[in-house]
């Protein structure tokens, strides 16, 4: 009880104190956005969290695990509780936390900050863990067996649809993400390719000069990629060398493309596992230098609570405040990605029940506090060059000239002189309309980084920053584009048997350049795009995770409605509520809304209407064409995330309605009971 | 005399959390996972040939690598 009036008070003051701040119209130092999440955090992993595993889940030490009964020494292992965490915080900790919350970052900090902060209390990190529990009592099934066995044929169908879908725009968009942080930057460039012969090193390192000695091996991958940011820097001073580095979007596109290719048919050992171990590492160390630097440097924000552009009229992308911060940030406050972890590989190595908190909640949460920390870093800078940095050029007048008066006049004051004196002492040509995220991300982590680590070094500290973005954009790359490859095999299979054999060449190679091409062309109209292609790549993103999210939480309240356990439905039912009204809201906007800067369908045919009125130069014409066909597959498949999440949530109703009526429908797969043999599980 | 005794306190406590640290990074890297196997194949499974460290890795990472492990 004195814990609980102790925490409440923390939280309370933490909030009192930035209220305070925000009301004086003082600027408010970063401290207290994350003593306000700490306290959040504490909160809902002491109470509610444990609220949930006590009644509602009704985790039950004494049961054993899938692990227990079915360990077979290799994906069923009874795993200690923190080495799980380790491996579930790993699988689900990617590159989005950090691009969200620096996109939302256009509202202000506010907004964003308290979405992040709610939204995975009350909604991520119950779904992750909901999922973990659902699945560890179901020997580990997937989302899509779960899908098939609560909600029927449909359900299974929508969930593997929509995880096709989610890891072909994902991919799509974090190529892009790669492809402006390198374009027309050989530093970037050389330091990305870098990585690459660098992770094949470590992989024969492993395999076969110290067969599994993981540690060792990462030591050395890791001091060679800090070794990469350095070599190129010397790249970047040479006259000839840099000319090799120095590419424009498409052709970078067309390497991503080939890369993902490749990295899809070779062997996991040589490039994927390596690569996989260098960015885990990496970003478990990243993370913990920049909550250590945040804490020594204490950073006031520059950017406003709120800006102008809850309007809706933002330069990096458009749509008011509701819905878009909530489709803008996904992972960090909810990610339906995640229950695709929580139900693979985490819940087979569950020692006991016990430990679904600490591991589902308690990794989502530290996921959320990576993304507070992009907040922070993004809000950090100069709010004019926060913008000059992520917003289109065509957004603010077509040339960087243009774009610094429209800025000052938006009353975010920058000059071209400054960007020019930063984009030198970061080591690149220029920071104008770096869309993405990662460079602004970058600019901001360097300059926490060496404001405490040496301010000499801040050319290095960008490109390392770059450097830890691109390898753990390509990790996901690889994998997501091997999952695809898996899964569109598994579909051709069905049609002529051979295509199904997943170690037959000609298969393996089909169905890599489908995926490749699925995710491809959707990169490839975005690099041309003259407004940068995020502004459409990334709402889409937000959307199919949601609806994946969507996917899982009516799983899981279907699974409640099924168990007798209607009373507590609202635990995932009121996320499932606010993520259908959201998503719903931004797919309807995305689809109809008549200003052509948001509208995927007013898009089109403002596009269509220029290219007939005939005024646009030939090759812009050739461009336009190609938008308009991509705005209107967008649209498409807007549409369809939206049938589908709604197909879902209508199955799960008409079972709610069924047993409300008192028509009995069990709960079809969980596995019987069996008493653990592990001493003293039961009162652990 | 006390501030030894504290200090050897102390010192067992951090070697205490150096050792599980080392386990937890240990465990969730993979590095236990052959002796993990070979642990097990002896319990369950005793008349079966175990597979060569080489061998259980490069099975162990293709194995690892065919469903959803990394996300957004």
């Amino acid at each position: 009880m004195n814990k609980l009036i102790g925490i409440a008070l923390a939280v309370i003051g933490a909030f009192a104190v930035a209220g305070i701040a925000l009301n004086r119209g003082e600027p408010i130092n970063a401290l207290w956005i994350l003593t306000a999440a700490v306290c959040l955090y504490t909160i809902g992993y002491r109470f509610y969290a444990a609220w949930i595993t006590a009644r509602v889940l009704a985790t039950d030490a004494t049961r054993a695990t899938p692990a227990e009964r079915l360990d077979n020494g290799r994906d069923f292992v009874p795993t200690p509780r923190w080495v799980v965490f380790g491996h579930h915080f790993a699988a689900i900790a990617g590159p989005g936390p950090l691009i969200g919350p620096t996109l939302a970052a256009q509202f202000g900090y506010l907004p964003g900050t308290l979405w992040i902060l709610i939204g995975s209390v009350l909604g991520g990190c119950v779904q992750d863990m909901v999922i973990l529990f659902l699945s560890t009592r179901r020997n580990g099934r997937s989302l899509g067996q779960l899908a098939r066995d609560e909600l029927g044929a449909i359900g299974g169908i929508a969930a593997l649809f929509g995880t096709l879908a989610i890891m072909i725009i994902l991919i799509a968009v974090l190529g892009l993400v790669v492809v402006n942080a390198m374009k027309h930057s050989p530093w970037a460039s050389a330091t990305v390719f870098a990585t690459i012969p660098i992770a094949m090193l470590i992989g024969f390192y492993m395999r076969g000069i110290r067969p599994g000695r993981v540690l060792e091996a990462s030591a050395i991958g890791i001091a060679l990629l800090l070794f990469a940011v350095i070599g190129g820097g010397w790249v970047d001073q040479h006259p000839v060398l840099r000319t090799w580095f120095d590419h424009d979007g498409p052709a970078l596109a067309w390497f991503v493309m080939g890369y993902g290719f490749v990295a899809a048919i070779l062997p996991v050992w040589m490039l994927l596992a390596p690569r996989d171990y260098l960015s885990t590492f990496l970003k478990l160390g990243t993370v913990v230098l920049l909550a250590i630097a945040i804490l020594v440097m204490q950073p006031e924000l520059k950017m406003p609570a709120l800006t102008r552009f809850i309007d809706g009229t933002g330069p990096i992308f458009s749509g008011k405040l509701f819905p878009f911060v909530f489709i803008t940030i996904a992972c960090g406050a909810i990610s339906g990605f995640h229950s695709l972890i929580s139900s693979g590989t985490t819940p087979k190595l569950m020692r006991t029940e016990a430990d679904v908190r600490l591991v589902g909640y308690g990794s989502m949460m530290l996921e959320s506090f990576v993304a507070i920390m992009a907040m922070i870093a993004a809000t950090l800078l100069d709010p004019g060059v926060y913008f000059a940095i992520n917003s289109p050029l065509a957004a603010l007048g077509g040339t960087p000239e243009a774009a610094v008066a429209t800025l000052t006049s938006w009353g975010f004051p920058v000059t071209t002189g400054q960007m020019q004196a930063l984009a030198s002492g970061v080591g690149e040509s220029t920071l104008f309309a770096r869309t993405g995220g990662a460079p602004s991300l970058a600019v901001g982590m360097a300059s926490i980084f060496s404001s405490v680590f040496g301010a000499q070094l801040l050319a290095i500290w960008y490109h390392f920053a770059i450097m830890f973005e691109a390898v753990f954009i390509l990790t996901t790359l690889d994998a997501g584009t091997r999952v695809g490859r898996f899964m569109v095999q598994d579909a051709l299979g069905l049609l002529w048997e051979p295509l199904g054999r997943t170690s037959w060449y000609p298969s393996v190679y089909l169905s890599s350049a489908l995926v490749v091409a699925g995710w491809g062309y959707f990169l490839y109209v975005g690099v041309i795009d003259p407004f940068g292609g995020i502004n459409i790549l990334w709402p889409l993103f937000g959307i199919a995770n949601q609806m994946l999210a969507g996917i899982a939480l009516t799983i899981a309240t279907a699974i409640f409605l099924k168990t007798g356990r209607a009373r507590y439905a609202w635990v995932t039912g009121l996320p499932l509520a606010w993520l259908a009204v959201v998503t719903s809201t931004a797919a309807w906007q995305k689809l109809f809304s008549l200003d052509p800067r948001i509208g995927f369908l007013s898009g089109a045919s403002e596009l269509a209407d220029k290219i007939a009125s005939g005024s646009l130069a030939m090759d812009q014409a050739a461009i336009a064409a190609k938008l308009m066909v991509n705005l209107r597959i967008d649209a498409a498949l807007t549409a369809l995330f939206m049938l589908v999440l709604w197909i879902v949530i209508l199955d799960m109703l008409r079972i709610g309605w069924r047993i409300y009526r008192g028509i009995p429908t069990a709960s079809a797969s969980e596995a019987p009971y069996q008493r653990t043999q592990y001493a003293g599980a039961a009162n652990a | 005399m006390r501030e030894r005794a504290f200090r050897h306190g102390v010192r067992l406590a951090l070697a205490g959390l150096g050792a599980r640290i080392r386990d937890i990074v240990n465990g969730a890297s993979g590095l236990t996972a052959y002796e993990q196997y070979l642990g097990h194949l002896r319990a369950r499974h005793p008349g079966v040939p175990p597979m060569s460290c080489e061998e259980f890795f490069r099975d162990d990472m293709t194995a690892r690598w065919n469903g959803v492990r990394r996300c957004c």
